[in-house]
């Protein structure tokens, strides 16, 4: 069944059309929410509140552009919103100037697992979290990061380049404990 | 280039990256939009109920109405009061046509009893050995404007002083039936009144024998004056009540909101679009959305349902509007594709600015109202008005902001045009011909097609001028 007739299905309010849809994307949509959020059970959480979105909003998807990239969005849209509502994630959600920290290498190679590469995305401060997904991964312009976020786009810029190099660093040394692990075990 | 390469890797990465999620999630899913479209049928449904069975009733109540006149006006030759049934008749000679009050009208009287016979001013009693004799005026009111039958004696077989309440109004005053029990009852007693308010005419009948009899002997009766000529060119008090109409106007303010709101600031331009509330965490460089102008005119028609229960239709023109804040007009051709305007090219935007500007809309009205009279006074009523109003868009210049513009830009096309409003109120006369009526609107259909969330809601109020009030 193509993504047209599964929408259509989806909308007439067809269970089995709709477990389908669900099925179809659930796991890259759980991949989105997790790397904004803390926990598995949150991300499951706003995984519901997306596929609610989606389901009782269908009529709005007009079949133009991906149905993914439509589902993608809202997911993003919902994650932003329980960052929001949810106290535990607001009050950490603060833009700190904080001294960037130094890399060896700008641009390094990434041998980790996507799985690794997430946990490692999850344990930035929750703002660097989320500006660093919102730019490197969804690909939003540090005037948009700004404008949903209530913050400048120098800001964005500034705290992007702090997540960054922390991020780095993290691989950087993910990458050496590997190394250090496979001499150890020769 | 190399500082994106990057950004290029962890995409690929997350790209990639799934979880599968527990089956709880979809179980949970599901159940919400189960709950949620039953929630949405629980919500709309009764409007449409109650929409249709207002119009259900006010038919019901136009035929019957239409049916009661009918009968009325015939019922100068014949009527089918609930007592019909039991009474015995005997038709009124022609000598009494002269009679206003007894012409052509069928009238059941027995041998020993005596009809008593009000017209306006005069009575006539009608006594069993044919007489007429003359009495002094009875006056009978009836608030409900109910022909009442009254049995005023005592009987032997049925219960005393009933009182039994018909809904037959006479049609006029020279044309009224006649109908009355005659049960048995002591000698000289009278037995029944039968009483009509508007025209205060009175019918007793006295029974002079304790055994109940019915003749069927056609009682002559002569020289029955005539001195109400002058009061039957009036115009009947028991009429048909038609469809009053009038004017109405309103004035108020206007808004779009998350909910019921009228803050100065409600919302950020930029959150119709995104469908994301500003937060003092997240906010917008663009303008808020402020409440502004409406203002509607049109006709309506009213029909007296009940006693307290109006019902009114009407049809009009409708303003509502809300303010942003823009700045200088650029008259160059854009590409909008933003995630609700696909690759929309416009010829002309507006820079972000602090210049006032207003988003209008322009509506068709289609309304049905019911108004409970909740404190019927001699001096105050108080309605309460329940309004479902059907509202067409006819236009608008409402201004979307979008991000990569950084400005404002019109397109309609996910305005919602079709839009279902409820509103409700109190209605206040101040004379006979005007109404006040504070009120509150909000609309049931959202604002625009990818938000469920937004509504138009609008508050003022409007005053009723009714034209042809008698």
């Amino acid at each position: 069944m193509d993504e047209h007739q599964l929408v259509k299905d989806c909308l007439k309010g067809k269970p089995e059309a709709q477990r389908k849809l669900y099925e179809q994307f659930a796991k890259t949509m759980l991949g989105v929410c997790y790397r904004y959020t803390k926990s598995l059970k949150d991300a499951e959480d706003v995984l519901q509140d997306g596929f609610v979105k989606v389901f009782l909003g269908m009529h709005q998807y007009k079949f133009e552009g991906e149905l993914g990239a439509w589902i993608h969005r809202i997911m993003v849209n919902t994650a932003l919103n329980f960052l929001k509502k949810n106290r535990k994630y607001r009050d950490e959600m603060y833009f700190k100037e904080q001294p960037l920290h130094p890399v060896a290498d700008d641009n390094p190679a990434i041998k980790l697992q996507a799985k690794e590469l997430a946990d490692l995305i999850r344990q930035l401060p929750q703002g660097y979290q989320t500006i660093f997904n919102m730019y490197a991964v969804e690909g939003y312009t540090h005037v948009e990061i700004g404008e949903l976020l209530g913050i400048s786009d120098g800001t964005s810029r500034s705290q992007y380049a702090r997540a960054r190099a922390l991020l780095i660093s993290w691989i950087d040394k993910n990458s050496l404990e590997t190394k250090n692990e496979n001499y150890a075990g020769k | 280039m190399r500082e994106n390469e990057f950004e290029k890797r962890v995409q690929q990465k997350m790209g990639d990256f799934n979880l599968r999620p527990s089956a709880d999630v979809w179980t949970e899913v599901e159940r919400r939009i189960r709950k949620e479209k039953k929630r949405r049928f629980i919500v709309w449904w009764p409007l449409f109920f109650l929409l249709a069975a207002g119009g259900i009733a006010t038919g019901i109540f136009l035929t019957n109405k239409k049916g009661k006149d009918e009968t009325i006006v015939a019922g100068s030759k014949k009527t089918n009061t609930p007592t019909q049934s039991s009474l015995e008749k005997t038709m009124i000679p022609e000598t009494v046509n002269n009679s206003n009050s007894i012409n052509n009208t069928d009238i059941d009287i027995s041998k020993n009893t005596t009809v008593i016979v009000k017209d306006n001013s005069d009575e006539i009693k009608i006594t069993p050995d044919k007489t007429v004799i003359n009495l002094k005026p009875i006056k009978q009111k009836n608030a409900t404007g109910m022909t009442t039958v009254e049995k005023m004696t005592n009987n032997k077989q049925g219960n005393n002083n009933d009182i039994v309440t018909t809904d037959k109004k006479v049609s006029s005053q020279n044309e009224q039936p006649l109908i009355a029990n005659t049960v048995p009852s002591k000698k000289n007693e009278p037995l029944a009144l039968v009483t009509d308010s508007a025209t205060t005419t009175v019918i007793a009948i006295e029974s002079n024998q304790e055994t109940p009899q019915m003749n069927h002997q056609p009682v002559p009766v002569a020289n029955i004056p005539d001195n109400t000529n002058e009061q039957r060119t009036k115009p009947t008090d028991i009429k048909t009540k038609k469809w009053d109409w009038g004017l109405n106007f309103s004035i108020g303010r206007s808004s779009i909101g998350n909910g019921f709101s009228f803050a100065q600031k409600s919302l950020y331009a930029e959150a119709l679009t995104l469908q994301s509330p500003p937060s003092s965490l997240f906010s917008y460089s663009s303008s808020w959305v402020r409440p502004s102008f409406s203002w509607a005119a049109g006709v309506y028609f009213k029909k007296a349902v009940s006693k307290k229960l109006d019902f009114n239709v009407g049809l009009g023109y409708s303003f509502l509007s809300t303010k942003i804040n823009v700045g200088s007009k650029v008259d160059s051709a854009r590409l909008v594709n933003n995630f609700y305007s696909r690759n929309l090219t416009v010829g002309n935007f507006y820079r972000q600015g602090n210049s006032s500007y207003t988003n209008g809309f322009h509506f068709i009205s289609l309304s049905s109202n019911l108004s409970w009279r909740i404190i019927p006074g001699k001096r105050i009523n108080i309605y309460w008005e329940n309004e479902l109003r059907y509202n067409r868009m006819l236009g608008s210049n409402m201004l979307h902001y979008d991000r990569n513009l950084q400005g404002y830009y019109k397109d309609n096309s996910f305005l919602v045009k079709n839009q279902l409003a409820f509103s409700t109120g109190f209605s206040i006369p101040v004379s006979k011909r005007i109404q006040v009526n504070p009120f509150v609107s909000y609309n049931l259909t959202p604002v625009l097609k990818n938000s469920d969330t937004l509504h138009f809601t609008n508050y003022g109020i409007r005053i009723r001028f009714l034209m042809n009030k008698k």
